[in-house]
């Protein structure tokens, strides 16, 4: 909200300096730039009584006394006999309207309502609105002005659901749907109650007979309104914030005495009704309002404060009409710490009764450190995309259809952070992102892994791509050595991956691994893609035992195995591990070699066995006690040989 | 003497990778907040909307809950959450007594534009005790604050409006010759305590919310929000 200085010097006895008046701005919550002598108020949505001079005046009151005297009409007026029905009391309770002739030729703006226009730099339109308009600036109070003559039925204010059409008076055309408060004449919307009206009814500069509406509505009937039909509406901005539900018949008062100040009245009429009219009250606690500020304020002391912004300290606190917010003590505990200045009160000593509890590191901090030294970036994306999965959660009012459903896996985000950073000539990529995953489903904790390019940047590794024994070694690697478990593999089928299989922990199917499509990662690059993600739900950290080591010396067994395929592999690798389990003494077992030759069809594949006892030197014996039968179920497997023996 | 050949050899440079520079700020307020005593609560981001909104005394007609300003899902049944301020009420409705819990994690807000992402992270915390005032929320802030900052941060305390808190603050920290909004802080309403179960008359509560892009912005010198999610290594090699 934009006030001019020198306008709002109007309602104080006391004239701070600009600098002044903003430093006290700030002390009371009203956050604001500085444009010459124009300020840009940020005024909080529960402050709707400050969207006005009158409003920030009163606000400033403790420090400076308002003066908000200004002329109002005085004399009785005549009763209207407006044909009104209001058939919504209860969302419109108090309303007012006085009916204004004018005639003779309208004077030159007086300086108030001339310097209005000129310092905030408006447009004017007729005299009736600009009046209007500058009541609403100087009280708060919105009002609408019809052309009386232009009102040729009962004038009906009503809740309906009518679909129309409705030409605002602005000159823009809406379609009214739903349920709208308006008023009507002969069953035609003229008005959108507290928003705009229309411009069958509007007043042009030669109108001279105006009805002037002046209302309560309550803020929840007209929130929403401006924003749904794309108006621009001021009135809307201060209703939506709740105006003075009292001040109406006041408001016209005043109407009427700024159009007596430009124009002859020929005629006047009123029309109010006024249902609600209770008041307010809170019980006041001195002793607890201490205790919410953490002061020592006499009770005199805060009633003076109080007092100062219009409440009424009686047995119980009265609060003014215009504050709508204030229906508790802490509400009154903050109207006194704004007073003294939040900045203006000390401090108090705060000891958490609570000890500190130190953080044990989870299994995705771990991983997250492991990911970290071997050269992986974390990222976060947004959740949103247009995936069509069928558990997929839809956003009810996305911010485009391109972001109208929630992901239902991480990789595809990653993939997309993958295709961006080759596209800026990236040649080795490792990411990685943990992040709840929402589906219909339900949420599921989960780690995506992904992987392009180059190995690592050195003379050794700079041709070794990243491939899926990397990955597939990363992720195993991950769960033998911070989780103790071994994982299960199964070889699966999938549209977005070349190659793909499900991954298993403790026979419980937490994620895959693969190598993308070319086609899902859509890249321009042909650097393979490769990509795991694993559900982290239920995965807990072992307790840490400590295990008897051995001092007595370890003896080792190598065997370089002959394969005819691939497929051989897989086998020998269950065969051993199964008789690695078998026995305490075998302590190790690893490929530390591996040899391809496709054109001459050559695959060996060398194995390192580790034996150790915990009590004694192992002996030859007990190591061949578990090797013959290895190396005797191994040559059974077709396609298997042991060179050298 | 000839030298021996390794010393002229390329070293076996590895890269190492760096943790999300969000993360890295939410882990580091994570550490200092639970210095102070408070205990890590996290929840859903898929929040009813009595968790997110009724019960935080934010009513039916507040701006928060329209369309344009909150994600709805399911149907328009539930929402992705607006503040981690649910993880709260839930550990309110948890435990009746004494508390202090912070919340760090994702929230959300129908909003993109070059300031405002849809999607964020927040830290809030709450500290629930018999005779707690605003002028011990002044106290841990500044602890808060001096923490992040420095001792000789500047502090300016501003009334606000949170439904949740009363009397609200914002927070500037002074930087250079600017002050710059950080955290909003309150003594928490009695009406959230009440819908949360606990006695009003007998406890009072303490409250704080911080953004930790805002956060990160400021201690990395990000001018731009929204670098943190384009995925950019080049971005992300320099929060190593």
């Amino acid at each position: 909200m934009k006030i001019v200085y020198s306008h709002l010097l109007n309602f104080l006895e006391k004239k701070p300096s600009l600098a002044e008046l903003s430093d006290k701005l700030f002390q009371l919550g009203h956050e604001h730039e500085i444009e010459g002598e124009v300020m840009d108020l940020e005024i909080t949505p529960n402050r709707g009584d400050c969207l006005s001079l009158k409003g920030i005046a009163r606000d400033l009151n403790h420090f400076y006394k308002a003066d908000l005297d200004t002329e109002h009409y005085d004399a009785d007026i005549p009763e209207s006999n407006l044909a009104f029905e209001n058939k919504a009391e209860d969302l419109c309770p108090n309303i007012s309207f006085v009916e204004i002739e004018i005639e003779g030729k309208v004077q030159a703006y007086a300086p108030y309502l001339e310097n209005y226009f000129q310092d905030l730099k408006l447009n004017k339109n007729n005299l009736f609105t600009d009046i209007s308009n500058y009541l609403a600036y100087e009280t708060g109070q919105p009002t609408h002005c019809y052309d009386a003559t232009k009102i040729n039925g009962p004038l009906v204010l009503e809740k309906r659901n009518k679909q129309e059409k409705f030409k605002t008076l602005l000159g823009s055309e809406i379609e009214l749907k739903g349920e709208n408060l308006v008023f009507t004449i002969n069953d035609v919307a003229v008005d959108l109650a507290g928003t705009m009206g229309d411009e069958s009814t509007s007043c042009r500069a030669d109108t001279t007979k105006v009805l002037v509406e002046c209302a309560y509505f309550k803020p929840e009937e007209i929130l929403g309104k401006a924003r749904q039909y794309n108006l621009n509406s001021e009135a809307s901005y201060k209703f939506e914030r709740g105006v003075d539900y009292l001040a109406q018949e006041q408001a016209l008062r005043r109407f009427i005495a700024i159009v007596s100040d430009h124009a002859k009245i020929k005629s006047l009429a009123l029309k109010t009704e006024q249902r609600k009219v209770d008041r307010t009250k809170v019980e006041f606690d001195s002793d607890r309002l201490n205790k919410i500020i953490g002061t020592e304020l006499s009770e005199t002391e805060q009633k003076d404060y109080l007092n100062s912004l219009y409440f009424k300290t009686e047995e119980k606190v009265v609060v003014p009409s215009h504050r709508s917010d204030i229906d508790q003590l802490n509400d009154l505990a903050e109207e006194i710490t704004r007073m003294i200045g939040y900045d203006n009160i000390a401090s108090k000593a705060l000891a958490l009764p609570v000890k500190a509890k130190k953080i044990e590191a989870s299994f995705e901090d771990l991983c997250r450190s492991y990911l970290i030294n071997n050269g992986f970036f974390e990222v976060v994306n947004f959740p949103f995309n247009d995936n069509q999965d069928e558990a997929a959660i839809s956003v009810d009012n996305p911010l485009d259809k391109q972001r109208s459903k929630m992901r239902v896996c991480i990789t595809k985000s990653l993939k997309e952070n993958v295709v961006f950073n080759q596209n800026r000539q990236k040649d080795s990529i490792k990411f990685f992102e943990f992040s709840d995953i929402y589906t219909k489903d339900g949420n599921e904790n989960k780690l995506a892994v992904i992987v392009s390019g180059r190995t690592n940047k050195n003379f050794k590794e700079f041709n070794s791509q990243l491939d899926y024994a990397y990955l597939k070694g990363l992720i195993k690697t991950i769960f033998s050595e911070i989780l103790g478990k071994e994982l299960n593999f199964e070889l699966e089928q999938s549209k977005n991956y070349d190659l793909y299989e499900k991954v298993y922990c403790d026979d419980v199917h937490i994620g895959r691994i693969g190598k993308l499509s070319k086609e899902f990662v859509g890249s321009k690059t042909k650097t393979p893609v490769f990509s795991f993600e694993i559900v982290l739900n239920n995965l807990q950290l072992p307790a840490k035992k400590q295990s008897k080591i051995s001092d007595f010396p370890a003896s080792y067994r190598d065997l370089s195995f002959s394969l005819d395929s691939h497929d051989n592999l897989g086998e020998l690798a269950t065969l051993i591990e199964k008789h690695k389990e078998s026995t305490a003494l075998m302590t190790d077992c690893f490929v530390f070699d591996l040899f391809e030759n496709k054109k001459q069809n050559i695959l060996k594949v060398g194995y390192r066995f580790k034996f150790q006892a915990i009590e004694n030197n192992i002996t030859d014996e007990e190591t061949e006690a578990v090797m013959n039968p290895l190396i005797k179920e191994s040559l059974e497997i077709d396609g298997v040989n042991i060179e050298g023996l | 003497m000839s030298k021996p050949k390794e010393i002229f050899l390329p070293s076996l440079d590895r890269e190492i990778g760096a943790v999300h520079p969000i993360n890295q700020v939410k882990f580091e307020l994570v550490k200092l907040l639970t210095s102070f005593g408070f205990e890590v609560a996290e929840g859903p981001e898929i929040e009813s909307e009595e968790y997110n909104f009724d019960m935080l005394n934010i009513p039916a007609t507040h701006p928060a809950r329209e369309m344009h300003d909150t994600f709805y899902v399911d149907g328009m049944k539930n929402v992705l959450r607006t503040h981690t301020s649910p993880v709260q009420v839930r550990c309110m409705l948890e435990k009746q007594g004494p508390m202090a819990f912070v919340s760090p994690g994702k929230v959300y807000r129908k909003d993109d534009d070059a300031t405002h992402l849809p999607m964020f992270h927040q830290i809030e915390g709450i500290f629930i005790d018999e005779n707690v005032s605003f002028a011990h929320l002044k106290d841990l802030i500044y602890k808060i604050c001096h923490s992040l900052f420095g001792e000789e941060a500047k502090l300016r305390f501003r009334p606000s409006y949170f439904p949740f808190t009363e009397p609200s603050a914002e927070v500037d920290v002074l930087f250079g010759d600017k002050w710059l909004e950080i955290l909003g802080c309150g003594v928490v309403n009695p009406k959230v305590l009440e819908n949360c179960k606990i006695d009003s008359k007998k406890y009072s509560g303490l409250a704080f919310g911080l953004g930790i892009e805002r956060i990160a912005m400021l201690k990395y010198e990000v001018s731009d929000i929204r670098d943190f999610y384009k995925s950019n290594l080049d971005f992300l090699r320099q929060f190593k």
